[in-house]
């Protein structure tokens, strides 16, 4: 159970440090999603061409970065409307893969081949469940103790204050962008990786939900990293349920969704209430 | 002192086009070691000036030497490099970082690695604390700080940078919290240790206490630079505001009606600190004039009075009820028209139209939906009436000062309003524009309404007002009729040089 | 939040000269005939009536789902929910199509095409009410409860209300007397297309020429004005949402009442989606969503034709839709940052 939970925490972990990079550099990243679907791509196809999963996974950190690349470039340097060109990025994401996969694979479907080579564990453990453990030990480290993590949050708090400081706030939030690239890549890879086939829109809401965790966990790598496990543990048992009760698969496939949207709910309740 | 520090020549700056020159050919040198100080009215140019020097504004044309280097930093960050740092008025931190945060941001010690070295960091700032006698606590939150504490880290984090000329605006409203003698022992520290200070200020005392130098600007203009132990305060209160003839008030008839707003003892304290203390009744007929310098409590009674702050103690009466929240003027019918007449006052993206009926958009439709051309001709009326330069379709966004002004005075006078809350009435606009809101206005009062105006031009106070009320630091420093109040006396009390 | 405004002249032509040569460019790069691929692509929607008349269909249906997005656009509010709107509205109007039985034709339509309109609104305007009582963030949970939609109804097609015998994952086929009356042959256009037509023009009086569209427009411009001027605005958080949805509804109840006579699995996909892309063409003008409409559905159509003739099985659609969405709100396209003195 405990093993099953963790496997299914760990891309949205991943995601969601990328994205709390973002949030705290005063960027609201809605392209998590997409990130994370070219990552998830280009690790089965790298890895179907190497034969290596460490490559495959690399690969998904860079196809990751670049997407970001191309979404921070246009929305910085166009000073274009981010919640726009982050669908875009998002469809520019489904679109790209579909293509790929057509081209490579000749299919629009599931890639997947029979030898393919299986995920490195540790013990039980998912080798991505250490790589989002470390992750989230780095990400508070870099966010508090670097020169980078102070301009970071800096220019999320105030850009203006910050600007008058001397600090890029270009820099700054392209960077965040770039490793958010590369978390959400590792992310995708994650998924991926583990069912060692690629599906169309394999994501599946993913991204959002590591959104919106990044606000349940009050923006913070470690409540970030509960917030993930706890709705995981949730989407668990209401799977377990089906056993109980023979719930549909495709009701099934709501749940993550309603669990975050009921969660976001309660968030923004609690807000109000204190604030008055 | 062979060279100076700083030469600035010719320096101007438009904001937007078909607008004033804010600055317009400032001309500025400033010694090593010398203190310097720069004064002159609200909208002088001060501020932009030393915004182009600090890297924040970047000019339409002028030359910048400084440390024997000529050019124009185009950001804050390159300012910074060379050696100028500004302390802004509103002060710049960022509440949810700490201290030494705040602090170091932009010039961190850094110990490989992208890494911070706080030991250093700790290090540096204790010298700095020492040196200057500003105590801090690195790891408190700013947020958690009183004023006095925010000031001393605003002040620390420009002095962490190595600079070599410090600009601050309006020092003694910002250290209102130290004792003056304080921020005095601090300028002459910088100074005996090699560094230049230039102090933007509305107040002539203290310009002759500290300054080596003062320079007075007007209308974008540096008019003239004296030496500050050669000044006459009297002749300096006359080169600033100007030495034309007084103009004679156009008071008409005196005969006031019941109270229509009354603030009675209402008090603003933030953050330990009073801001505002203003007691003040306005009667029907009657035009009630508050002038000051703008810090001086004028923007806070706006915001008082717009529900956008909330009274520490005191009442607002408006008839026989108390006012609170944001809307309670509009649902009594009152008339306001802000100071920002952009974000507040306008819809900026809007037609000139669509502006105009905001009050009374309701009595242009029928079943909800508008009746054909109705909008149009009462907008039609309105721009012929207020002689507005434009059709009711265009755009505001593309309508000068005046014309946007024009827009907000017609919407706000033709709702007939019993009460008219005017800021700044007249800021920016030229003299047509301005006898043309006058008449306006004294139409409204000849038809009975009262009208509270708060204005920081002297000028337009001392010809309209049927009744004065003077602020300094937040105070009244005189209330009255105005009967023998001319420019000068005015100047004086309002810069608190005679009180 | 930043509400999404018009854009410049400028800018829409950019953004459709990029539009256009995804599809070229990648038919060049991959088809065995790139020629006749991209003749394809340009002539193809006007081969047939078939073609032409399925283009101006959909094009009906990206003016319903236009103007939704628009109107919501104009109060400062997003909706990212359109897929499980139109969704939802096209399945509410399956079943409400299968169940009504005796009803006469017209009276059915109506009701039908109410009940999805209803079941649109209703799902959007519940991120309105968060959004308005404890500030709850539209953008996301207007995405998130729309993907919660598309799986619940997904269910819906799959399990109660299957038609077994169908080799498609679909419904059954609803009443011939709910058939929307058809325009072009055996394309699928039909008189959805004049209802759409004159939807833009209600949609151009309501928030143009009405108290409320007024107080609407001046909310998503600038909501300190509203507030100053003593409008109260809270509503405006609520009710462009109910509209905003009800359009998307409405779209997908025209879908099945006007061309698939039936719940298809996936079978509004992209639509949602779609009517973004349109507004933000359009600038969110009402008018210029009918050019705006008819740009896009040549854009699908002409992608479709090219595929259909070709050796190729990908879809472009959505590496069009993300070119528009990269640039339509660019302000300005400088590729170098700016160098300062000094």
């Amino acid at each position: 159970m405990g093993n099953a939970i963790l496997d299914m925490t760990t891309p949205i972990i991943l995601a969601a440090l990328g994205g709390l990079f973002t949030e705290l550099g005063g960027v609201l990243n809605i392209a998590l999603e997409g990130l994370m679907l070219v990552g998830a791509f280009a690790a089965i196809l790298i890895t179907e061409f190497t034969g290596s999963t460490l490559l495959g996974t690399m690969g998904a950190a860079l196809a990751g970065i670049s997407l970001a690349y191309i979404f921070g470039f246009i929305t910085l340097r166009f000073r274009a409307n981010i919640f726009i060109t982050g669908l875009g990025a998002n469809l520019f994401a489904l679109g790209i893969t579909n293509y790929l996969s057509s081209i490579i694979f000749g299919t629009k479907g599931v890639i997947h081949s029979p030898e393919f080579p299986s995920l490195l564990r540790i013990g039980n453990y998912n080798l991505f469940l250490f790589a989002a453990i470390l992750s989230t030990i780095i990400t508070v480290f870099i966010i508090n103790k670097t020169v980078f993590g102070l301009r970071l949050r800096a220019t999320g708090y105030n850009a203006s204050v910050s600007l008058v400081r001397g600090v890029d706030s270009y820099s700054i939030q392209m960077k965040s962008l770039l490793i958010s690239g590369a978390l959400s890549g590792l992310g995708g890879a994650a998924l991926s990786l583990r069912l060692g086939a690629y599906v169309p829109n394999m994501t599946a809401g993913r991204g959002w939900i590591a959104l919106v965790a990044i606000y349940l966990g009050r923006k913070h790598p470690i409540g970030i990293f509960i917030t993930c496990l706890i709705l995981a543990g949730a989407e668990y048992f209401s799977n377990a349920a089906q056993g109980m009760f023979t719930i549909p698969s495709d009701i099934l496939l709501a749940f993550p969704y309603l669990i975050t949207l009921t969660g976001m709910i309660i968030f923004s309740f609690i807000n109000r209430t204190l604030e008055k | 002192m062979d060279t100076p520090l700083l030469e600035m020549h010719g320096i101007a700056k438009t904001f937007h086009k078909n607008s004033v020159k804010a600055v317009d050919g400032a001309n500025l040198i400033v010694g090593q070691s010398e203190i310097h100080i720069i004064i002159g009215e609200n909208g002088a140019g001060k501020s932009t000036l030393m915004h182009i020097l600090s890297g924040e504004v970047f000019p339409d044309s002028g030359k910048i030497i400084f440390n024997n280097r000529e050019g124009i930093p185009g950001t804050p960050s390159e300012a910074l490099g060379e050696g100028i740092g500004m302390l802004h008025q509103h002060i710049k931190l960022i509440p949810e970082l700490t201290v030494l945060e705040n602090i170091i941001l932009g010039a961190e010690p850094s110990g490989g690695y992208g890494i911070i070295n706080r030991k250093e960091a700790i290090k540096k700032l204790n010298r700095l604390s020492v040196k200057y006698d500003l105590s801090a606590e690195p790891d408190k939150l700013v947020s958690t700080l009183n004023s006095d504490e925010k000031q001393k880290t605003a002040l620390l984090s420009i002095l962490f940078q190595d600079i070599k000329l410090l600009i601050l605006d309006e020092p003694t409203t910002f250290f209102s919290e130290l004792k003056t003698d304080s921020v005095y022992k601090l300028i002459r520290k910088l100074k005996s240790i090699g560094k230049s200070v230039v102090i933007i200020t509305h107040k002539l005392k203290e310009a002759a206490a500290i300054g080596d130098f003062i320079t007075v600007m007007r209308g974008g203009k540096t008019i003239l630079t004296l030496k500050a132990s050669e000044t006459d305060p009297h002749r300096l209160s006359n080169i600033i505001f100007g030495d034309e003839k007084n103009l004679s008030p156009v008071r008409s008839g005196s005969i006031f009606g019941n109270p229509l707003l009354e603030l009675k003892n209402l008090l603003f304290i933030k953050n330990g600190k009073e801001i505002l203390d203003i007691s003040l009744t306005v009667r029907e007929g009657e035009i009630v004039v508050v002038t000051g310098i703008r810090e001086s409590g004028l923007e806070t009674l706006e915001k008082l009075l717009s529900g956008e702050y909330k009274a520490s103690a005191g009442i607002i009466m408006y008839k026989t009820a108390e006012l609170s929240g944001r809307t309670e003027l509009r649902k009594r019918k009152a008339g306001y028209i802000p100071s920002d007449r952009i974000k507040t006052g306008t819809s900026t993206e809007s037609s000139i139209a669509e502006n105009m009926i905001l009050l009374n958009y309701k009595s242009f439709s029928k079943s909800g939906i508008f009746r054909a051309g109705s909008i149009k001709k009462f907008a039609y009326t309105l721009i012929k009436k207020y002689g507005i330069t434009g059709v009711p379709g265009q755009i505001m966004s593309t309508l000068s000062g005046g014309n946007i002004q024009r827009v907000m005075i017609s919407r706000e006078i033709e709702a007939n309003p019993e009460l008219l809350i005017v800021a700044e009435p007249s800021r920016g606009l030229d003299i047509k524009s301005k006898s043309l809101i006058y008449n306006k206005i004294f139409n409204l009062k000849n038809k009975g309404s009262g009208i509270l105006i708060i204005s920081s031009d002297i000028e337009e106070s001392l010809r309209i007002a049927d009744r004065l009320i003077i602020l300094y630091d937040g105070k009244v420093a005189y209330s009255g009729d105005g009967k023998g109040i001319d420019r000068s006396a005015l100047g004086k009390i309002m810069l608190g040089y005679d009180r | 939040m930043n509400s999404v405004s018009g854009s410049s002249i400028k800018t829409v032509a950019v953004t459709l000269v990029a539009a256009v040569s995804i599809p070229v460019i990648l038919l060049a790069l991959s088809s065995e005939d790139p020629l006749q691929s991209i003749t394809f692509f340009f002539t193809g929607p006007f081969q047939s009536t078939y073609n032409l008349g399925n283009m101006l269909d959909n094009t009906a249906m990206l003016i319903l789902t236009g103007l939704g997005m628009s109107i919501a656009f104009r109060a400062g509010t997003f909706n990212l929910g359109g897929e499980g709107q139109v969704y939802a509205g096209a399945i509410t109007a399956v079943i409400i199509s299968l169940n009504i039985g005796n009803t006469a034709g017209f009276t059915g339509i109506v009701i039908v095409l109410t009940a999805g309109l209803l079941t649109g609104a209703l799902i959007a305007g519940i991120s309105g009410f968060l959004k308005k009582q404890w500030n709850t963030d539209e953008l996301i949970s207007t995405f998130l409860l729309s993907g919660a939609i598309i799986h619940l109804t997904d269910f819906l097609i799959a399990n109660p209300f299957r038609d077994r015998s169908s080799f498609l994952i679909s419904t059954e086929k609803i009443p011939e007397k709910l058939f929307l009356y058809k325009l072009m042959g055996s394309s699928h256009l039909n008189i959805s297309f004049f209802l759409s037509i004159a939807a833009v023009f209600l949609a151009y009086i309501f928030l143009f020429k009405s108290t409320t569209g007024y107080e609407i427009r001046l909310t998503g411009l600038n909501r300190k004005f509203v507030e100053y001027g003593g409008i109260p605005y809270k509503r405006h958080l609520v009710i462009p949402m109910l509209i905003s949805g009800g359009m998307y509804g409405l779209a997908g109840s025209f879908s099945v009442l006007g061309n698939f006579h039936m719940g298809i699995k996936g079978f509004t996909a992209g639509l949602g989606w779609n009517g973004i892309a349109v507004t933000l063409i359009a600038g969110n003008n009402p008018i210029f969503i009918i050019p705006g409409a008819l740009i896009f559905a040549y854009l699908e159509a002409g992608t479709e034709v090219a595929m259909i003739h070709s050796d190729l099985s990908f879809e472009f659609s959505n590496l069009i839709k993300a070119v528009i969405f990269f640039l339509i709100t660019a302000k300005r396209f400088k590729l170098r940052r700016k160098v300062t003195l000094g």
